[in-house]
C-alpha cells in the first residue's frame, strides 16, 4: 500500500510537463484574477480623485442670501457663526451626504486702487477614517496666494509684501493662469481674512463635495436640503449641477465597470480552472478503473484525485497572488499615475485565493471522479 | 469456489444492445486451471470481468467462495476484489507513474512487511530485479505482462482471473506467464484465462468453448506436471 501523498507527488512528478501546464494554467486565473481586483479598484480610486480633482460642487451658503445677488457677485453678503463648519461635521451622518467641507470668507475689497476678490480659507474637514488629503490651499496666517491677473497688476512675486486695507501679508505664491474669477482673487487664511474685513468668527459660505454621486434625474439636490435642514437649518446648499452630475455619471461608471469585471473575471477563472480539473480526471479514467479493479477504495481514490486538485490550487493561488500583485504594482501606477501610491497589495486577496483555488479545482475533480468511480472498473477500463 | 448460473449480459448500442453472454452456467472448484477459448466477441473478456466483479451482468447470478459480489455495496466489493481476485489484463493497465517495484506494491491490500518481502521474491523470481526502477513506458510487453503477473501474484489471492495474458507477447514470455499461473494453481489457487490461442492447453484442466455468448462445450483436461521456474 503506497499514501496517496506519495501517489500525488509520483504523479506530479512523472508528468511533470502536463503539472507545469495545469499549474500554470491555474496560476494564470488565479493572477488574472488578482490583477483585475487591483486594477480596477485602482480605476474607481483614480476616478474618484480625478472627479474629485474637479473641485468642489456643493456651496452652502447662509439662507437668508439674495440669489439674484450671490449670482451677480459670486459670493454671499451674508454670514455663518464660523463654528459651522464644525457643527456641520460633527452632525450624525453630515459625511454620508458632504465631505471636504471648507469654510470661507469672501468679499470684493479695493488693492493698489482697484477691485480685487478676497478670499479667505480655513482648514478643510473631511470624513473620519477616510484618510483623504484636504482639498484646496491651506494658508498660513500672513501669507497669501496671488492670482494669476491680480499678480500681473501687482507684479507680485513670492516675497513681495502686501499691506491689504491695514494688514501685512506677504505673498507665498503667484497661482497659475485658472481662466476664471480666481485669477482676479487675493487667497488668504480665514483669520486674516475676518480681520482684513472686520468679520471676526464669521464666514459667507461652506465649500464641499456631495458625497450622494446620484446623477441630475436621481434628484440628489432634495436629499442635500433635507441632510442640510437637520444639520444646519441656518444655511442652504446650491449644487453646481453640471460639474456634481459630470462627476456622479463617472464613478458610477467606473463602480459598473468594477461590479462587472471583477464577478466577470471570478466566473472565467473558476470556469478555467473546473475545466482543468475536469480534463486532468477524465484524462486518468483508465487509471482511475484499475486502482477500482485492483480493489483500491472509492475514498482513496477520491483522495489521489481531490489531492492533486487541491495541491495544485494551493500552489496555484499562492504563485497567482504573488504574480497578480507584481504585475499590477509594476503596470498599475503607469496605467493610474495620479493615485500610483494608492495602489498597493491586497492581502485580503491571499486567503480567498487559497480558499478558491482548491475549492474549485477539488469541487469539479469531485463529480467526475464520482461518477468514475461508481461505474464498473470494466466501463471505466474501457472508456478510451 | 466460482459459480455463475443463468448470466446475461448485453452492451447497448445506438441502434440496439449486442449480447456479450447469454444464459451462461458455469461452475469452477478450488484449484482448477480453466482455460475460456474462442472466437473474438464471443463473451470471453465478459465472462471474466463478471467473474471479478468488474461488470455487473443484466441477469443470473455469481458466487465466489459463496458470496455474491453483486450483492455488496460498492466498498464490500472493492474489498472483495482487493481481497480475493488477483487479475492480469490483455494491455497490462499498469499505473504509469510507478516504477515496478510500486507498480506490484499498488496491487497489495496492506504494506506489512511479509507483503514487501513477497513483492521481492516476485521481482526476482520474474526476472525483474534489473528493472525494478523502470518505469512501464521503457520496459518491452514481457517485462509489463510479468509486472501485471507479479502485482496479481504478490497478493496471494485465491483465484486469478486471466485474460489474454499472452496475447502481447513472445513465447518466451508466455511459457514464463503460463508456469507461473500453473505453479499458483499447484500451490492451491484457482485459474481461469481467456484466450483465443492454444498456448494454454497443456496446463488447463478444463477448456471451455464460448460462441456468441454461450458455452458450446466444457472439456476436462489433463495438465502436465508443474515445471520449476
Amino acid at each position: 500500500m503506497i499514501s496517496p501523498v506519495s501517489l500525488i507527488l509520483r504523479e506530479l512528478r512523472h508528468h511533470r510537463f502536463n503539472a507545469g501546464l495545469a499549474l500554470f494554467a491555474l496560476t494564470a486565473a488565479v493572477a488574472l484574477l488578482v490583477v483585475v481586483r487591483l486594477l480596477t479598484t485602482a480605476a474607481e480610486r483614480e476616478t474618484r480623485r480625478v472627479v474629485r480633482d474637479l473641485g468642489f460642487n456643493l456651496r452652502i451658503i447662509p439662507r437668508d442670501t439674495d440669489p439674484e445677488q450671490f449670482f451677480l457677485t459670486g459670493y454671499s453678503s451674508g454670514t455663518l457663526p464660523a463654528d459651522s463648519v464644525q457643527r456641520l461635521a460633527a452632525g450624525a451622518g453630515a459625511f454620508l451626504s458632504f465631505n471636504h467641507l471648507t469654510p470661507s470668507l469672501e468679499r470684493r475689497i479695493q488693492l493698489e486702487g482697484r477691485e480685487a476678490l478676497l478670499t479667505g480659507l480655513g482648514r478643510a474637514v473631511v470624513g473620519p477614517g477616510e484618510g483623504k488629503q484636504p482639498m484646496g490651499f491651506n494658508i498660513p496666517d500672513g501669507k497669501a496666494y496671488v492670482g494669476h491677473v491680480l499678480a500681473q497688476r501687482l507684479q507680485a512675486k513670492p516675497g513681495l509684501a502686501l499691506n491689504v486695507q491695514g494688514r501685512a501679508l506677504t505673498v507665498e505664491r503667484v497661482l497659475v493662469e485658472a481662466g476664471t474669477d480666481d485669477d482676479i482673487r487675493l487667497f488668504t487664511s480665514l483669520g486674516d481674512a475676518q480681520a482684513i474685513l472686520g468679520l471676526p468668527d464669521r464666514i459667507s459660505e461652506i465649500k464641499a463635495i456631495d458625497c450622494l454621486c446620484l446623477t441630475a434625474d436621481q434628484d440628489p439636490l432634495t436629499q442635500l436640503r433635507q441632510a442640510l435642514e437637520k444639520l444646519l437649518p441656518e444655511s442652504r446648499v446650491i449644487q453646481m449641477r453640471t460639474m456634481a452630475d459630470a462627476r456622479a455619471r463617472q464613478r458610477q461608471a467606473a463602480e459598473r465597470v468594477a461590479a462587472f469585471a471583477v464577478p466577470l473575471t471570478l466566473l472565467v477563472a473558476a470556469a478555467w480552472t473546473c475545466t482543468l480539473a475536469i480534463l486532468n480526471v477524465r484524462n486518468r479514467r483508465q487509471e482511475l478503473g484499475l486502482w477500482r479493479a485492483l480493489g483500491t477504495s472509492s475514498t482513496r481514490i477520491a483522495s489521489l484525485f481531490l489531492g492533486k486538485a487541491i495541491l495544485l490550487g494551493l500552489v496555484a493561488a499562492l504563485l497567482g497572488y504573488l504574480a497578480g500583485t507584481g504585475i499590477a504594482l509594476s503596470f498599475g501606477p503607469r496605467l493610474f499615475p495620479v493615485t500610483a501610491a494608492g495602489i498597493q497589495p491586497e492581502h485580503l486577496l491571499l486567503p480567498w485565493a487559497l480558499l478558491l483555488a482548491p475549492g474549485f479545482a477539488a469541487l469539479a475533480s469531485f463529480l467526475p471522479a464520482m461518477i468514475a468511480v461508481t461505474q464498473d472498473p470494466a466501463e471505466t477500463l474501457r472508456a478510451d | 469456489m466460482i459459480s455463475c448460473s443463468h448470466l446475461t449480459r448485453q452492451f447497448a448500442t445506438r441502434s440496439n444492445a449486442v449480447a456479450g453472454l447469454v444464459d451462461v452456467s458455469l461452475d469452477i472448484d478450488r484449484g482448477e486451471f480453466v482455460v475460456v477459448q474462442g472466437p473474438s466477441g464471443c463473451g470471453k473478456s465478459t465472462l471474466l470481468l463478471s467473474l471479478a466483479g468488474m461488470l455487473r451482468p443484466n441477469s443470473g447470478t455469481i458466487t465466489v467462495d459463496g458470496v455474491n459480489p453483486y450483492s455488496l455495496s460498492a466498498a464490500e466489493r472493492s474489498q472483495f476484489r482487493a481481497r480475493s481476485i488477483g487479475f492480469v489484463f490483455q494491455l497490462f493497465h499498469l499505473v504509469p507513474y510507478l516504477d515496478v517495484r510500486h507498480n506490484i506494491l499498488a496491487g497489495l491490500p496492506s504494506a506489512s512487511p511479509e507483503a514487501v518481502a513477497r513483492v521481492e521474491t516476485w521481482i526476482r523470481d520474474l526476472g525483474l530485479s534489473d528493472r525494478q526502477d523502470a518505469f512501464p513506458t521503457t520496459l518491452s510487453a514481457g517485462e509489463r505482462q510479468r509486472v501485471a503477473l507479479a502485482r496479481a501474484l504478490a497478493k496471494q489471492p485465491p483465484i486469478i482471473l486471466a485474460d489474454e495474458p499472452t496475447g502481447s507477447l513472445d513465447p518466451a514470455n508466455s511459457a514464463i506467464v503460463f508456469n507461473q499461473l500453473n505453479a499458483f494453481r499447484h500451490a492451491g489457487g484457482t485459474v481461469v484465462v481467456v484466450t483465443h490461442g492454444h498456448e494454454a492447453h497443456p496446463f488447463a484442466t478444463r477448456i471451455v468453448q464460448l460462441e456468441a455468448g454461450r458455452i458450446v462445450s466444457s472439456l476436462s483436461s489433463t495438465p502436465k506436471p508443474l515445471i520449476a521456474s
